[in-house]
């Protein structure tokens, strides 16, 4: 039975027992769920699947094979991490949430048919949107409305293709898709959960709204998991090639304007799955290898610089460029162990991101996309640009506000020394990442010209930040990005659609209830009722002003008791003769 | 603090770009136009960042 146990259950019920433990020990709980996850996946086997009848199909509930595996570890590791990072937290909804977005996260990387697929994706929507909503301020509440409806628009659409597939071959298995309009709707609703543009406008709005451990968690599933979606059924559609080289190019333009790190963090994640993206649409065996191995390593290294980044806000209490700075001397650590995060994201040598983003770049090269390895390389200069060298410069370094950094609790810093430390063994040991991958790997990223390359791009990018320093302080902006079409509008729409209609129903109902008034009185007193018409069509006809003269007025009491005791004993005596006949057979 | 910045810019150069000049033969990324540019990261890296700080300003400003 372990043999086939799909790891999201594991998250499942633990998100469940979470909330009948004691107080105290929901934190050293919740780090139990991901290593029991741990163990069960060291036990998978691929090719053990679990299916289940339903209907006329069979539900595959689990199908392990080495590319869902290599995510599931990723996703299960982050999970731990984030526990470790978030230990300090009494909020138990975010802990809840946190376990069910991993879980069902899980849940869609081992879903072997489209309906299981869509029934975790779903309860990612939800369980992400919880971890915005934990925030409890006016902006994370609203941003958070946006989100769900972003995603469940996205769900909706990702169903309706699947329907259409399922119409069309009556098979509900998940698997290379090929052409038709079935594919391009489920391809919809993919590329919306990886933030594809123009559908990325979600992301940057919202992961810098969640909580200070939520975003953590937001930034490493629900994008990954997409690409892990679009791997397995789209893998080799030219396409993605074009859509992940201007994402990634995109994701740094758009960072350049922002004053929020958490927004620019955020903004980079876009960049980074644009080069997952690009490297799923090639399609060949290293380039699969290659979105898998940036994924995994963009997981952990984005964690730890929203780690490092939640700490700053816990710390100072703000986030904006614009509100920081002078932090070195008081935080030092969240300094360095941030820029670990920051080298592996520029891929540094000796850090993750050198071993997997270059085996993405190498993949292009391989298939002599030139325009594609140029657009991901300005991609690189901009990503150490933003991340590893203006945001820490001015956090930490910059003009000195004099902020007073609180007490940081210690889980926050062990969680970041050990996701810096995972960081730092894949860039040194790339095995460790490789025998993960689902094919064989044939490169080797450490040689000499490949080092130098890498070496002069990030260096000279330095030299050029530090001759302009003065010219990039950040400025307190809001950035109008694609969802300003669907922002403005919505206004309108919502009176139309929404506020019309209540209006419209409360009418009804008002009218309604005015109604039942009248039929009450009237069947309660229907002599009353006849006689007052028959005086106001009087009145009415013979044209009188002054009210007509007050007849005598009509008890109802008066005969109500004789009536009424008649009335009951003519019931009384058809029951009595109904027995008798129903008795007397 | 500046003279630190400076020794270190000096020193990346002399080590990575000399370096590529000899090196660069050993190219197995595919044929390339910058293949047979020594140097050329380092140029482009710095121009890209200027690149982009610029368009930066000008975008923030419109």
């Amino acid at each position: 039975m372990i043999s086939s146990l799909p790891p999201a259950t594991i998250f499942i019920v633990g998100a469940i027992l979470l909330l009948l433990l004691p107080h105290r020990a929901r934190s050293a709980c919740f780090l139990v769920f991901p290593l029991l996850a741990f163990a069960l996946l060291l036990q998978l086997e691929p090719g053990a699947s679990l299916t289940v009848p339903f209907l006329n199909h069979e539900l595959v509930l689990l199908r392990v094979d080495r590319l869902s595996l290599a995510f599931g570890y990723v996703f299960i590791i982050t999970a731990f991490l984030g526990g470790v990072y978030g230990f300090h937290l009494k909020d138990t909804g975010q802990q809840v949430a946190a376990l069910l977005y991993a879980g069902s996260s899980l849940g869609v990387v081992f879903a072997g048919d489209l309906l299981t697929l869509f029934i975790f994706w779903e309860i990612m929507a939800v369980s992400s949107v919880c971890l915005i909503w934990t925030r409890r301020t006016l902006q994370s509440t609203k941003a958070g409305m946006r989100y769900l409806m972003v995603h469940l628009f996205g769900g909706s659409v990702l169903l309706a293709g699947i329907l259409w597939h399922l119409t069309e071959t009556d098979s509900i298995l998940f698997s290379h898709f090929e052409g038709g309009i079935a594919s391009y709707l489920i391809l919809f609703g993919f590329s919306l959960s990886a933030a594809i543009p123009p559908l990325q406008a979600w992301l940057a709005d919202t992961y810098p709204e969640g909580t200070v451990t939520g975003s953590v968690y937001l930034s490493a599933f629900t994008t990954k998991v997409a690409v892990y979606a679009l791997a397995r059924g789209f893998a080799g559609l030219e396409l993605l090639i074009w859509a992940g080289a201007i994402m990634a190019v995109y994701g740094v333009v758009f960072a350049v304007l922002e004053n929020d790190i958490r927004r620019l963090l955020a903004y980079h994640i876009i960049s980074q799955v644009g080069y997952m993206v690009a490297a799923v649409g090639i399609g060949t065996e290293m380039a699969i290898n290659g979105a898998t191995a940036h994924a995994f390593a963009h997981i952990l290294y984005k964690a730890l610089l929203f780690m490092g980044a939640g700490t700053v806000l816990y710390a100072t209490g703000r986030s904006k460029l614009t509100e920081l700075g002078g932090l070195a001397r008081a935080m030092p650590l969240t300094l360095a162990l941030y820029m670990v995060g920051a080298f592996s994201i520029s891929g540094f040598p000796l850090f993750s991101g050198f071993v997997s983003k270059s085996m993405v770049v190498y993949a292009a090269e391989l298939n002599h996309m030139t325009v594609i390895v140029m657009l991901l390389n300005v991609a690189s200069i901009g990503t150490f640009l933003h991340t590893g060298l203006k945001l820490p410069y001015f956090t930490w370094f910059g003009p000195n506000r004099s902020l007073k950094p609180t007490s940081t609790p210690l889980g926050m810093y062990l969680g970041m020394a050990l996701t810096a430390g995972i960081c730092i063994a894949i860039g040194v040991y790339p095995a460790l990442l490789y025998n993960l991958l689902p094919f064989a790997v044939d490169y080797q990223p450490y040689t000499a010209p490949h080092v130098i390359e890498t070496m002069q791009l990030l260096i000279f990018t330095g030299f050029g930040f530090w001759l302009l320093i003065s010219k990039l302080g950040g400025e307190a902006t809001i950035t109008l990005d694609t969802d300003w079409v669907y922002r403005r509008p919505s206004r309108l729409a919502y009176r139309l659609c929404v506020a019309s209609i209540s209006r419209l129903f409360a009418i009804v109902e008002s009218l309604t209830i005015r109604l039942t008034h009248s039929l009450i009185e009237l069947s309660a007193n229907p002599v009353d009722c006849l006689a007052r018409a028959k005086r106001f069509v009087d009145r009415v006809l013979s044209g009188a002003s002054q009210p007509a003269p007050e007849p005598s007025t009509f008890d109802p009491n008066r005969y109500r008791l004789p009536l009424g005791v008649m009335v009951l004993v003519v019931v009384l005596a058809f029951i009595i003769l109904l027995t008798w006949a129903l008795f007397s057979r | 603090m500046k003279r630190i910045w400076i020794t270190v810019f000096a020193v990346t150069l002399v080590l990575f770009v000399p370096v590529d000049f000899l090196l660069h033969s050993g190219q197995d990324h595919g044929d390339f136009p910058w293949s047979h540019v020594p140097g050329f990261f380092a140029l482009f890296g710095f121009v890209g960042c200027v690149i982009i700080v610029v368009v930066s300003k000008l975008l923030g400003h419109y």
